[in-house]
């Protein structure tokens, strides 16, 4: 029930760069999600404000309050550690009192306060058990039950539910959204997984070695990706470099090689400039020839199966597109095939200079 | 700058609470003021003639025969047809030199037999495997001076040894009778062995079998294999044993105590320094001081050339991870009739071992066997003051010591586990230091330290009416014995997440709140069976309670009445082993308790 702010925050670790001139702001009673690839540095950045790192430079805000000095115990983050952290030596009741003992409440409140957080959790009954008595997906409750015992001003996530298998990860993601929601508070969430994050925050902060490349919305970070790295780490993406020659009817002309496509501008650009554009498998469509669309003909090169659809690769004038097609009219490999795309879905950025 | 130097002390603060600034401040201040400050203040002693420096000390050292002689007197073997005997003694290269070459005989005797019976354990299966286990880990068991006496007991031209191969069985032709150096080499070997043994065997056993499997599979096999593939790899654990028997054979005073009638037992380092200490009176003269410098640095040499050596090696400890089934095979009829012909050996050095439970049950040991069983000499530790004084006042020693090591070890382990900064491993490395420290010059160093800075005290060892010397032993014990607890404690917390306790200070725990609730409960099993170790080292520790200890004997530990009935004849043989007996019995429940009750392995020492 604070704000949370980030500022120009770096941490290394020898040589490493794991947290490069971090700048956040999280809003007061928000979910918001740090995703990206393993050592990226996202865990880093949550153990800054955990307390549990010191930054090498950069500050640290808890609404006006600098913490960035103030030690872990000082500060009320808490933290759930992606192996729970439960302590095998105490029961259930234990772990989850532990937080509540330190803040000298009374031993009614304290058992109060266990029940019901334990309740929260849908975990009533289990005070008297150890952790190894229970399922990965219950040491998991308790462990966000303990967070949560403490009314704590800052929730931190640490990548909580990677150790359990896919149906609970789906089950516990909806769980965890509803009592973030329940009681508003402030929670950064660390994933690296993109699905993850996009269905559970409010906003998203995408991440690669050490530097936060774009900040938004779930769907702002999808449809509106800021660079390749973005675009490619966020839903599936075909990245064609090209140089644009030109701008029609307020669309980019690229070229890029034999292939040359109109796209939607995300930045402006001088004519000539190295530019690249993305394209989602989603946006494809076959056998339309409407005007104004982006046409392409090629060689479908390989089929993947993944379940409800299909994914082509298609090559086109040497360059490979990655289209997604329903079961019911997927080609032969090998075969040709027409395809076409709005040119809206085409977003077009500026070559970043690093890559 | 303000903003600078404001900036890195509020870093520091943030690493820094008074809990870790305690952790860190007292074991390094207790072991700089109680450990390196008395050396170093012995280093002076040693170089300061009349109030001057001077090598003058060493010069006479270096430069008698006594003390180093490298062309060397005498004859190693000696036949003798009047008495048929095989007379085995050694030769006389010198104080220094005999000291080095004892320990280099006995490091490389044990180094080999060591490692072929480390090879057996961890790489055969065979009927009688725990017996053969069993009896390779039995000269662990410590009996100060007994363990030697029952050896030469056994060796005598008359004992029980040469009437088994001469008499009964005719497999010698002569008799046979180990003295002076020869016989500090063969005791030593056959009570050091089993530190090789231990080392090499984890080196063997923590080996990936996918190692010596590719070696096979490209065609390697035999002798071969182990040469080129199983040798190497597991060299940094036999060096590391081999290097503990060489300290360990250093600063030995039992065998050159018991054998001391001759004079070329007399003539070792360790023996020179202790007797020369025992005859002065007052202030000891600055030669002794000299000599232990000597000793502390061919161990120290001998450390830090190993130490490297494994340094260098880190591959050895290499693995990939992952469960993996240990190379175990089942012995075919000749592995199986070179491994029992290695059997008698076995059985040979736990000799000492089983004569001490044997003596301590008899009434005297005059012929080939100790004769006359009774409970007497047992009971006698308990029911006769003269004895049971001695027995309680190491037993308090020992608990006292038990509190500081535990403390200390728990701090320094801590700190070298969990804290960020330079130096954190120093705080390691100091408190495992006096493994290659010899006690003799710890406990020398500590009679020019207390007689010096505590003049006219208590505490003050010249002051021999007033003299106690409890306070000084507690503590030379408890530095002595720190490595056994920080070893096993620094094992505990390596396996201890350290999200457990980021957990416990997130939710608002401060640093002793967390070690007291978390840290120290999940490794509460590695503690005590340190804290069990270390006791029991403790109560068997010869050198400070032998140089210090016995100042005073009111207030002197067990292992001084022990080595009474050698030097001084007062006080009973049989008790004496009655008291090894006991110490043997401690030590083997604390094995078995930390074996078996604790489920942690019980780990001698490692470098």
């Amino acid at each position: 029930m604070v704000e949370v702010r980030l500022e120009r925050v770096t941490k290394r670790f020898g040589r490493v760069v794991a947290v490069d001139e971090v700048t956040l702001s999280i809003r007061d009673g928000e979910l918001f999600t740090l995703l990206g690839p393993s050592g990226c540095g996202k865990t880093t950045v949550l153990r800054i404000i955990a307390g549990l790192e010191l930054p090498d430079s950069g500050r640290v805000y808890f609404g006006d309050r600098d913490v960035t000095f103030m030690k872990a115990y000082e500060r009320r983050a808490v933290m759930v550690f992606q192996n729970y952290a439960l302590w095998p030596h105490m029961k259930i009741y234990d772990n989850v009192a532990f937080g509540l003992r330190l803040m000298r409440l009374g031993r009614g409140e304290i058992s109060k306060r266990v029940r019901e957080a334990l309740e929260m959790v849908r975990l009533e009954g289990f005070e008297d058990r150890y952790p190894n008595q229970l399922s990965g997906g219950e040491q998991q409750r308790v462990a966000l039950a303990r967070a949560l015992a403490v009314e704590p001003e800052v929730l931190l996530l640490d990548e909580p539910l990677s150790n359990l298998d896919a149906k609970l990860r789906v089950e516990m993601r909806e769980e965890l959204r509803r009592l973030q929601k329940e009681f508003k508070i402030t929670s950064i969430y660390v994933t690296h997984d993109q699905e993850e994050a996009l269905s559970i925050s409010d906003r998203v902060a995408v991440m690669n070695r050490g530097r936060i490349h774009q900040v938004g919305t779930p769907l702002e970070v999808y449809e509106e990706p800021i660079d390749p790295f973005v675009a490619s780490f966020i839903g599936r993406a075909s990245t064609i470099y090209g140089i644009m020659t030109g701008v029609e009817e307020g669309l980019a002309v690229v070229d890029s090689g034999g292939m040359r496509f109109k796209g939607r501008l995300l930045e402006k650009v001088p004519e000539g400039s190295r530019v690249v554009a993305i394209f989602r498998p989603e946006d494809f469509t076959f056998g339309q020839e409407a005007e104004g669309l982006n046409m392409f003909e090629g060689v479908v090169d390989t089929v993947i199966f993944l379940g409800a659809h299909f994914h082509i690769r298609v090559q086109v004038d040497g360059v490979e597109l990655l289209a997604r097609v329903e079961p019911r009219m997927v080609p032969e490999k090998g075969s040709k095939i027409k395809l076409s795309i709005d040119p809206d879905q085409v977003k077009v950025l500026p070559t970043p200079n690093k890559s | 700058m303000m903003v600078w130097v404001r900036g890195r002390f509020r870093r520091l603060l943030f690493e820094l609470d008074p809990t870790s600034i305690a952790f860190i401040s007292i074991p390094l201040i207790i072991f700089l003021f109680f450990l390196i400050y008395p050396l170093s203040e012995m280093l002076v002693i040693a170089f300061t003639k009349d109030g001057n420096p001077s090598l003058s000390w060493f010069m006479d050292i270096f430069t008698s025969r006594f003390y180093i002689d490298p062309i060397g007197q005498g004859a190693i073997l000696e036949y003798s047809p009047d008495y048929n005997l095989l007379y085995i003694q050694g030769r006389d290269h010198g104080v220094i030199l005999n000291s080095l070459i004892v320990a280099a005989s006995v490091s490389g005797i044990a180094g080999l037999f060591g490692l072929l019976v480390a090879f057996i354990l961890a790489r055969y299966e065979f009927p009688g495997k725990s017996l053969f286990r069993v009896l390779s880990m039995t000269p662990l068991l410590l009996s100060p001076f007994v363990n030697v006496f029952v050896v030469k007991k056994l060796f005598e031209p008359f004992g029980l040894l040469n009437w088994l191969l001469h008499e009964v069985l005719r497999a010698l032709p002569f008799r046979v009778y180990f003295d002076g150096l020869a016989a500090v080499i063969l005791v030593q070997s056959l009570t050091f062995y089993p530190i090789v043994v231990l080392n090499t065997y984890s080196a063997l056993v923590n080996m990936d079998p996918t190692m010596e499997e590719q070696g096979e599979n490209l065609g390697a096999k035999g002798l071969g294999l182990f040469l080129r593939v199983t040798l190497p790899l597991s060299l940094p654990g036999l060096l590391a044993g081999s290097l503990l028997v060489f300290i360990f054979s250093l600063e030995d005073l039992g065998a050159p105590i018991v054998f001391h009638g001759h004079p070329l037992a007399r003539k070792l380092i360790s023996f020179q320094v202790y007797s020369r200490f025992i005859s002065e009176t007052g202030v000891r003269s600055p030669e002794i001081a000299a000599l232990s410098l000597i000793l502390l640095a061919c161990a120290i040499a001998v450390f830090i050339a190993i130490k490297n050596y494994v340094m260098l090696r880190p591959y050895a400890t290499v693995s990939r991870g992952g469960r993996w089934k240990p190379r175990l095979r089942r012995l075919g009829p000749a592995g199986l009739a070179a491994v029992y012909l290695i059997l008698p050996l076995l059985v040979f050095s736990s000799l000492p071992q089983l004569g001490v439970v044997a003596l301590a049950f008899s009434e005297r040991w005059a012929g080939l066997l100790p004769e006359g069983l009774t409970t007497w000499n047992l009971i006698q530790i308990f029911v006769n003051p003269r004895v049971s004084r001695f027995l309680i006042n190491s037993l308090t020693y020992a608990l006292i010591s038990l509190v500081i090591i535990i403390s200390l070890s728990l701090m320094a382990s801590y700190t070298a586990s969990r804290m960020r900064f330079r130096g954190a491993s120093l705080i390691d490395a100091l408190i495992t230091s006096p493994i290659a420290i010899p006690g003799i010059a710890i406990a020398i160093s500590y009679f020019y330290f207390f007689s010096n800075h505590f003049r006219g005290t208590p505490v003050d060892p010249i002051n021999v009416l007033q003299f106690n010397p409890a306070p000084i032993l507690v503590l030379g014990y408890s530095l002595r014995r720190m490595p056994f607890a920080a070893r096993a404690i620094f094992a505990g917390l390596q396996q201890v997440h350290v999200n457990l306790e980021e957990a416990a200070m997130n939710l608002g725990a401060g640093r002793l709140r967390t070690i007291a609730r978390v840290t120290a409960p999940l490794i509460s099993l590695n503690i005590l069976s340190g804290a069990l170790t270390s006791f029991v080292y403790v109560v068997g520790e010869v050198s400070l309670s032998i140089i210090i200890g016995v100042l005073n004997m009111e207030y002197a530990p067990m292992t001084a009445y022990m080595r009474d009935v050698w030097l001084s004849a007062v006080g009973s043989l049989q008790i004496a082993a009655a008291l090894g007996l006991l110490l043997m019995l401690m030590q083997l429940s604390v094995i078995l308790i930390t074996t078996v009750g604790l489920k942690q392995r019980y780990a001698f020492m490692g470098v």
